[in-house]
């Protein structure tokens, strides 16, 4: 279906009453359209082009599942800055067929910010924010806690929504967002996209023990090596390899040494974390991750390998282990999907607040 | 239930939090119908979900010499024809590597060769001793397979903590003491806990949603009772024959075959008390209950609070289809019945004085499970036009969702009503396809999670009150079956035992 074009709006004071005139328009034409919202989605774009593409993109597929109203925020464009000229919106909507017939519909309010616009955006979008249903905040630029926006959007939503693939430097990022997080525990929470993209290797990995007799070589546990995606200026540790080693410290009990290569064990034994950063796979994304236990004289390897596409090989190297390899397909997780997920199951993750704390301290050196 | 992968510290925090530990799937009735068209499908299904455990085999077994090759074929083309899913052939590998086949007869050396089988894939695939029996065969071979299993040794968990359980399709024998010989023959090998005997209405999503929908919104449950529902109607309709199955079909009837077990778990979800907690013995504890509650049946009345019926020849879509006395393997002066309905009671605080009508039956309109709780009118009415009773319909399949309706003024002056509907549809508010039943019955069978799995006390308190049913049809019913037209919706009969308390069924 066509989507309505985008219409600009010229009175800021009564958006929502433009965006009643609008649908009203698209009624008459088309009465088997749905208007539907379960939720309030604010977004602050990095820029007002690609991201603003790639958001609007995100948000269509969203959309086809979850309606929601989304408030997009932009920059303004590189000709609009130092002008006078104040904020802008324009409204659309996505679209999509429904199986029972006809189209559900959801909106889009997109408004560029202007450097003087603070109160009167919050404002704004304050006023516009669907009553009674939750608020979620797609934070798409970097932590900055002095960012005026992020404290106006931390105050406006549930839920901040974040992305930590995007992480040039993730330790500092990581301990923005920890500082962040806390803050908010009390009465929201935080969403990090990069630690729900893991979720199918952290079960892959878990799936390894599930065998009861294969357990016990975890207290074995020495070695753990990582390859993960990203261009070689960000170093080796990217921040699906910090999560990946905060997640499996937390479950296992270790505590930080001095170095973030090094963990160790209320017994005093020590665990090696080798990070390696490869350009050759996508920033954010797992490419192997190995687990080298020893015990009883046997050292065991568990090992899972991302193979082409979306497959994981997992392995097991050991004398008495089961040789056969398995394969799985990763999920298909955009950030269309994620963000579906975060608006259907959203609740608090003990887990990641805990990898999120342990990882915070760190000092990558 | 076994515990050990709630200790994996790893899942902790995850969605799954237990994985399933590695096991031997050996499916009896390897070479049917439910084995390409089912559990094929839904085991692939579980293999594309990552929910398959790594050390994992599935061994088809039935009497036919079949070679390992000629099984996978079999399998992969019913994962083609029914999987949900298209079918990726890298992912199917993985299933296919761990596929083979062993033909096994009546004599124990076959289950001996089944057993040096399964230890082999121990020691080749790492199975680690577990085993899950699942016997996709006529309820007739139940007894002797059991039998063997044990005689060979195959039924017996290993050291080690492992484990073997087995999973029966219904029917559960024909009355109450077939039934509970069979339950003994099969407790005499395994213990109830490692019995699961699957009604696989259980593992639709919407059924489950049933308990939801129940537990977790506070705005229904206060009206779910005597003081606010007038009635209950459970449907079960399809559209389709007996499907070539005459032979079963005149030993079983749509009462034993279809109300015995889908349409009592439904009344069972619908009428029971809040369980203590989310556990199986707790739900299962609640749902024997509804099932001992049930009003006793008068053999010498039953035919007032039942009617039966068979279908004759009539149109189906635009299909022309026979009677029932016509099919092939049905005797011409068959009276057993393929249409069933019933009205009882639960004798309990809750439902005291509320009639539930059950009814299923074949060669009706369409197919369609849906439940109609439907309310009490108001007590006093001072609008013009007469207001409709508020009715809360919870459909099964297909569409399956939710559907509430109630009174509205019509625009205008007067004050004059019309019934409006909310809806909720599962497919377009959730925006993906529920797994099949199989693939949650499965998963859940190797978990050793019992909650959707009929426990023996059910099965027998279910026939005991069919029994009944059975004994004064067979005493006092007439001579031969009112007749219904294919393509419509049940005898005159079936109208009639609701409009003498002034009720009707409601049409799917």
């Amino acid at each position: 279906m066509d989507a309505p074009s985008r219409i600009r709006v010229t009175d800021l004071s009564r958006i929502e009453q433009q965006l009643a005139e609008m649908w009203r328009d698209v009624f008459t034409k088309d009465e088997s359209i749905v208007r539907a919202t379960k939720f309030n989605l604010i977004v602050a774009c990095a820029d007002s082009e690609t991201d603003l593409l790639s958001v609007g993109q995100s948000l269509a597929r969203l959309c086809e599942t979850e309606p929601g109203r989304a408030l997009v925020v932009v920059p303004p464009p590189v000709s609009r800055r130092g002008g006078s000229v104040g904020i802008e919106a324009w409204v659309s909507t996505h679209c999509h067929r429904l199986p029972s017939g006809g189209h559900a519909c959801s909106e889009q309010v997109t408004i560029e910010e202007t450097p003087e616009s603070g109160e009167a955006l919050e404002s704004m979008i304050r006023s516009i924010l669907v009553q009674d249903l939750p608020v979620y905040s797609w934070w798409r630029r970097r932590i900055d806690q002095d960012a005026p926006l992020l404290a106006r959007l931390r105050g406006l939503s549930d839920c901040l929504i974040v992305d930590g693939a995007s992480f040039d430097d993730p330790a500092p990022q990581l301990a923005r967002l920890h500082r962040l997080e806390t803050d908010r525990r009390r009465n929201g929470s935080t969403v990090d996209l990069a630690w729900l993209r893991l979720e199918p290797w952290r079960e892959a990995v878990a799936s390894f023990f599930d065998v009861p007799s294969l357990r016990g070589r975890l207290e074995g546990l020495t070695k753990v090596e990582i390859v993960s995606g990203g261009p070689a200026s960000r170093g080796v540790w990217s921040t699906a390899a910090l999560y990946l080693t905060g997640w499996l410290a937390t479950r296992l009990g270790w505590s930080a040494g001095a170095r973030p290569t090094i963990w160790h064990l209320e017994d005093g034994g020590e665990i090696r974390v080798l990070p390696n950063g490869s350009s050759s796979i996508a920033a954010g994304t797992i490419g192997s991750l190995k687990l080298s236990c020893t015990g009883n004289g046997m050292t065991t390897v568990f090992s899972a390998e991302r193979l082409e596409d979306d497959y994981v090989r997992l392995s097991v190297e050991a004398e008495d282990a089961c040789p056969v390899p398995q394969r799985l397909r990763l999920p298909h997780r955009d950030d269309s999907r994620l963000l579906c997920g975060v608006v259907q199951l959203h609740s608090v993750d003990p887990v990641f607040d805990e990898t999120l704390d342990l990882i915070a301290g760190l000092t990558l050196g | 239930m076994s515990d050990t992968s709630v200790d994996n510290p790893l899942r902790v925090g995850l969605r799954r939090e237990r994985g399933v530990e590695p096991c031997v799937l050996v499916i009896f009735g390897a070479s049917g119908d439910l084995t390409r068209r089912k559990l094929a499908p839904a085991l692939y299904n579980l293999q594309v979900d990552r929910l398959l455990p790594r050390s994992f085999a599935i061994v088809g077994v039935a009497r036919s010499p079949m070679p390992d090759s000629e099984f996978r074929t079999a399998l992969r083309e019913g994962v083609a024809a029914h999987s949900r899913r298209p079918i990726d052939e890298r992912l199917w590998g993985e299933i296919e590597q761990g596929l083979s086949y062993v033909p096994v007869g009546d004599e124990l050396d076959g289950f001996v060769r089944l057993r040096e089988h399964l230890e082999r894939l121990d020691r080749e695939r790492g199975t680690s001793g577990n085993r899950l029996f699942y016997l996709a065969v006529p309820p007739s071979a139940f007894r002797p397979i059991v039998s063997l299993l044990a005689k060979a040794g195959v039924s017996e968990p290993g050291a080690g903590g492992s484990w073997c359980r087995v999973v029966l399709e219904k029917p559960i024998g024909h009355d109450l003491a077939s039934a509970s010989d069979l339950n003994d023959a099969i407790n005499a090998v395994f213990d109830e806990e490692d019995v699961f005997r699957i009604d696989h209405y259980l593992g639709k999503e919407t059924v489950q949603n049933l308990l939801v929908f129940r537990f977790a919104n506070s705005i229904f449950e206060p009206l779910w009772n005597h003081k606010y529902i007038d009635h209950v109607q459970i449907t079960v309709a399809e559209s389709i024959g007996i499907e070539g199955r005459g032979r079963y079909f005149e030993e079983a009837g749509t009462t034993r075959d279809m109300v015995q077990n889908h349409l009592f778990q439904l009344l069972c979800l619908i009428g029971m008390e809040p369980p203590v907690a989310l556990r199986a013995d707790a739900i299962r504890d609640e749902k024997v209950k509804v099932l001992q509650s049930l009003r006793e049946v008068d053999p010498a009345s039953s035919h007032e609070a039942t009617v039966r019926g068979q279908y004759a020849a009539g149109v189906i879509g635009d299909e022309k289809v026979i009677g029932y006395r016509e099919e092939e393997g049905v005797d011409r002066n068959s009276r057993t019945e393929t249409y069933s309905a019933l009205e009882l009671y639960i004798d309990n605080w809750r439902w005291a004085g509320v009639p539930f009508f059950l009814r299923a039956g074949k060669r009706l309109p369409k197919r369609a499970t849906e439940i109609v709780l439907q309310f009490s009118g108001v007590p006093h009415r001072f609008f013009e036009r007469r207001a409709a009773a508020n009715s809360l319909t919870l459909r099964i399949q297909p569409d399956e969702g939710i559907n509430l309706k109630f009174d509205a003024k019509i625009p205008g002056p007067k004050p004059h009503l019309q019934p409006v509907s909310m809806d909720f549809r599962y497919g377009s508010s959730f925006g993906q396809a529920p797994p099949e039943a199989y693939e949650r019955l499965l998963l859940d069978a190797m978990l050793g999670d019992s909650t959707l799995f009929i426990r023996r006390d059910e099965v027998e308190a279910a026939w005991s009150y069919i029994d009944r049913l059975y004994e004064g049809w067979g005493n006092n019913g007439p001579e031969a079956l009112p007749e219904y037209v294919s393509g419509t919706w049940g005898p005159a009969e079936a109208d009639v035992l609701l409009a003498r308390s002034g009720r009707t069924w409601r049409r799917p």
